[in-house]
């Protein structure tokens, strides 16, 4: 729109512009001015613009020359021309202004009319005189009529010296030229009040707009300010102390902004009296030049407290002082809060973690521990300093490794993925400590990106549990043995019985029918089967007894035991000459003192019994070490025992041979003697002919027995 | 106790035991011949005419086994079971005869393929008639198997 509007306006202005020019610059062809023409009046009529010319010769013919623009002076140029006598002014036209010019006849009024409106560069016309040297002939000349007064000068000349007899005044014409420069100077001027209209035009449309858009982003501005929840402020410095502070502060400080107009310490009275001095001491800087933020809390008149971010701006003028302070105000109350809870439960968490028993581990896909938890040092005697960074399985008992790095590997290939898994773990101090692990895969979770694993100290819990075990199977095996022994004594104790009575009919057949030799030998037969099942019953008590009956346990030389055992069995090993060898340098032993003879009694006396008929009967007593406890053993170059009896032999009343001596409850009782010290006892022998030896074990430190 | 008698393996390893049940035996009218073993092995080794009873003709088959449990080296059950899965003894009657009245030991004979369990009465009464009638049912009214090789045989008084 603007652009053919500014376009019209300048045509527009430009035509009127030419025209208001024109109009003042032409000279106008006056009505009522007399135009003196040759050397008569010429008058104008007012009626009708008809010059009425007073030489009847004076041909009213006029020659018009229209030329182009480049033709200054044409007259000048031409004026040495010359031309033959009778040449029509056309004729001579075309030969002064040259072929370029266009040339109309004319009458006299035409030709004034054309000339006083520019519209012609030149009018000819037609002059004829008579010289004195040939009155009465009529003689023709042409001239060129301008503005340039040497021709005036010259035709004035001819006129003088009577050259020409008539002339008309040829400044009594405009000159061609003089229209031209008018016009030139009309659309000069035009053109300069075109542009300064323009001008105008385009300042006052540039002014108009700059005033819209001042307005609206005054308006804009004033929206903004009032609906943001920060307070924009500013305060000058200089001597006017001028101030603003945008509608904001209604809703942050619940306020109006001209409260804090009034007031200039208003600032400073609503902060919270914690916060005022540091808030103060931030304010002072900004006074130095140096921008400052800040928190504080300030109050509101309803009571309530908010969290302020305080941001000061100091503008400084040209000469480098601080003018003025510019400054926002955001209410972060809520961003504080938020901060402040995320920071109790981040310290939360950490606490839950840090004082946690279970030990919290993340790693990385390498296995690399990435983060332990501090509980881990009170597991396994590591700081968790010592541990971040290196391989969890370092920490692993060697023969759970394999199995921890499966599941590991596992767990790893499928995020959040879970396993539980028990292993061995190696404390710094050499020891070794059982952890439940679970392991999560959170790798999925940007927060964490690792394997959580959990671990738990079962130490405890699995001794406990193994302790359990360990009780449950003594206690069933205490139940076997005890069913073993009820059984036992009911079926061997009834054998004794079943011979007193079965003989004693026999007895009394034999009395009545007088035989008394067969009488008494069965009566023999009935006396030694109540003696065994004497001494069966007799054993019986003593087995009892072992389990009820506890001597102190007391520290004595092993040697000495030994001694006194061979020394009951002395009878025996002299009898069958059997040489008794001890090892020096028994160790001392911490045991039932009186049971322990017995047992070694006991075996000594087997040793002995069963050492045969071989020629060089020898039986050995010493202490071993087997996989890291002493072994005692027994050892004899006797009759030995097959493989398939060395656990029957032990039972209660169980002979190999019925038809040697003793009720088969030696080894039984050693068994049990050696059970309540909490050791074990076995016997190795490769078989018939190859001696035996019998061997025990006395945990070391071990309470001998159940109390 | 001459030859062509009925044979009796007795095992008990307790001396007065055999005794007793011998004299029973012998006091029936079913002429027999008994043969004492005291351990399990020895039994074994009879049957099998191994160890010190390597000659046939002396240790001949018996017609019916007297077995004892508890015995040493050898316990009874396993006495049992190692006749009764080696043809032919299987076939030989064996009758246990002890002092357990335990379940345990009664089902185990059974479960061994025991033809009969007996147990050793207190009574000397009893014992006799148990004797009688032991000696009566197994050698008198039961069929014994008869043997391919001959050697397990029936014969009378």
């Amino acid at each position: 729109m603007s652009k053919k509007w500014l376009a019209g306006a300048l045509l527009l202005a430009l035509a009127g512009g030419f025209w208001a020019a024109e109009s003042c610059l032409r000279p106008r062809f006056d009505r009522q001015r007399v135009y003196r023409i040759g050397t008569d009046d010429a008058r104008v009529s007012e009626e009708a613009p008809t010059i009425h010319l007073t030489k009847p010769w004076l041909r009213n013919e006029f020659a018009v020359v229209t030329l182009p623009e480049f033709h200054r002076s044409p007259i000048e140029r031409t004026r040495s021309v010359s031309f033959q006598p009778g040449a029509t002014t056309r004729a001579i036209a075309a030969k002064l202004f040259g072929h370029a010019a266009r040339i109309e006849t004319a009458t006299r009024e035409q030709a004034l009319e054309a000339m006083c409106r520019g519209q012609v560069s030149a009018a000819m016309m037609e002059v004829r005189y008579a010289t004195a040297a040939n009155s009465g002939r009529e003689a023709t000349d042409n001239s060129a009529l301008g503005k340039s007064d040497a021709l005036r000068d010259e035709i004035e000349a001819m006129a003088a010296s009577g050259e020409l007899d008539r002339v008309l005044s040829p400044w009594a014409f405009f000159n061609a030229n003089d229209a031209q420069a008018i016009h030139r100077l009309a659309a000069v001027i035009a053109a300069l009040i075109a542009a300064a209209a323009i001008v105008s035009i385009l300042q006052w449309r540039r002014y108009r707009a700059a005033a819209v858009a001042a307005r609206q982003a005054q308006r804009r501005l004033d929206e903004v300010l009032t609906n943001i929840q920060e307070v924009v402020w500013s305060r000058s410095l200089d001597a006017d102390k001028s101030a603003y502070v945008s509608p904001g502060v209604i809703k942050v400080y619940g306020r109006r902004p001209e409260e804090f107009l009034e007031d200039p310490y208003l600032w400073n009275k609503v902060i919270h009296p914690e916060d005022r001095e540091r808030a103060l001491s931030s304010f002072q800087k900004s006074l130095q030049g140096e921008p400052q933020e800040m928190e504080y809390r300030i109050l509101r008149p309803d009571g309530t407290q908010r969290w302020i971010y305080d941001q000061i701006f100091p503008v400084r003028d040209e000469k480098g002082r601080v003018a003025a302070l510019n400054g926002v105000a955001f209410d972060v109350t809520g961003r504080v809060k938020a901060e402040a809870l995320v920071r109790s439960n981040e310290e939360r968490f950490r606490t839950l973690i840090e004082r946690s028993s279970d030990i919290v581990t993340l790693l990385n896909p390498q296995g690399v521990m990435t983060f332990v938890s501090p509980a881990v040092a009170a597991l396994i005697g590591y700081t968790a300093n010592e541990m971040i960074g290196r391989r969890a399985l370092d920490f692993v008992h060697p023969d759970d490794a394999a199995e921890v790095d499966r599941q590991t590997r596992s767990v790893y290939k499928t995020p959040s993925a879970t396993t539980t898994f028990e292993s061995r773990v190696l404390h710094k101090d050499g020891s070794i400590r059982i952890v439940e692990c679970v392991l999560r895969n959170l790798t999925h979770l940007p927060a964490v990106n690792a394997l959580v694993a959990n671990g738990r100290d079962i130490t405890q819990r699995k001794r406990a549990e193994e302790e359990r075990e360990r009780l449950i199977s003594e206690m069933e095996a205490k139940n076997t043995e005890l069913e073993r022994f009820t059984y036992t004594v009911s079926h061997d104790l009834k054998g004794p019985l079943i011979t007193i009575r079965g003989y004693l009919d026999f007895v009394r057949d034999s009395l009545l029918s007088g035989r008394t030799e067969e009488g008494l030998s069965d009566l023999e037969r009935i006396r030694i089967a109540s003696i065994r099942l004497q001494e069966m019953l007799d054993h019986l008590l003593e087995l009892s007894r072992i389990g009820r009956i506890l001597h102190p346990k007391q520290e004595a030389p092993f040697g000495e035991l030994v001694s006194e055992a061979v020394e009951l069995v002395a009878g025996p090993i002299r009898e069958r000459g059997v040489r008794i060898e001890v090892e020096p340098n028994l160790p001392a032993v911490s045991v039932d003192r009186p049971r322990m003879v017995e047992v070694l009694q006991n075996l000594i006396e087997n040793a002995v019994k069963f050492s045969g008929n071989r020629p060089a009967p020898q039986v050995r007593i010493g202490v071993r070490r087997q996989n890291g406890e002493p072994v005692f053993f027994v050892e004899d170059n006797g009759i030995g025992i097959e493989p398939r009896f060395h656990e029957k032999i032990f039972g209660l009343f169980d002979k190999l041979d019925s038809s040697t001596e003793g009720s088969g409850i030696g080894l039984a009782l050693v068994r049990r003697i050696i059970d309540f010290h909490g050791g074990r006892v076995w016997v190795d022998s490769e078989g018939e002919g190859k001696g035996a030896t019998f061997c025990f074990t006395l945990p070391e430190g071990k309470a001998a027995g159940a109390a | 106790m001459a030859a062509g008698k009925v044979v009796v393996l007795l095992v008990e390893d307790d001396q007065d035991h055999a005794e007793l049940v011998m004299r029973y035996l012998t006091m029936h009218p079913v002429a027999s011949r008994v043969f004492h073993v005291t351990d399990g092995q020895q039994a074994l080794d009879y049957m099998f005419h191994t160890g010190g009873y390597s000659k046939v003709d002396a240790y001949p088959v018996p017609q019916v086994i007297l077995l004892d449990l508890r015995l040493p080296k050898v316990d009874g059950i396993e006495v049992l079971r190692t006749l009764k899965n080696s043809q032919p003894l299987d076939r030989i009657p064996i009758v246990v005869l002890t002092t357990s009245g335990e379940e345990r030991d009664i089902a185990a004979a059974y479960s061994s393929k025991a033809n009969s369990y007996v147990i050793k009465p207190l009574d000397s009464a009893k014992f006799g008639a148990l004797m009688k009638d032991l000696g009566f049912y197994w050698l008198e009214w039961n069929q014994p198997p008869v043997s391919g090789s001959g050697t397990v045989r029936r014969s009378k008084a």
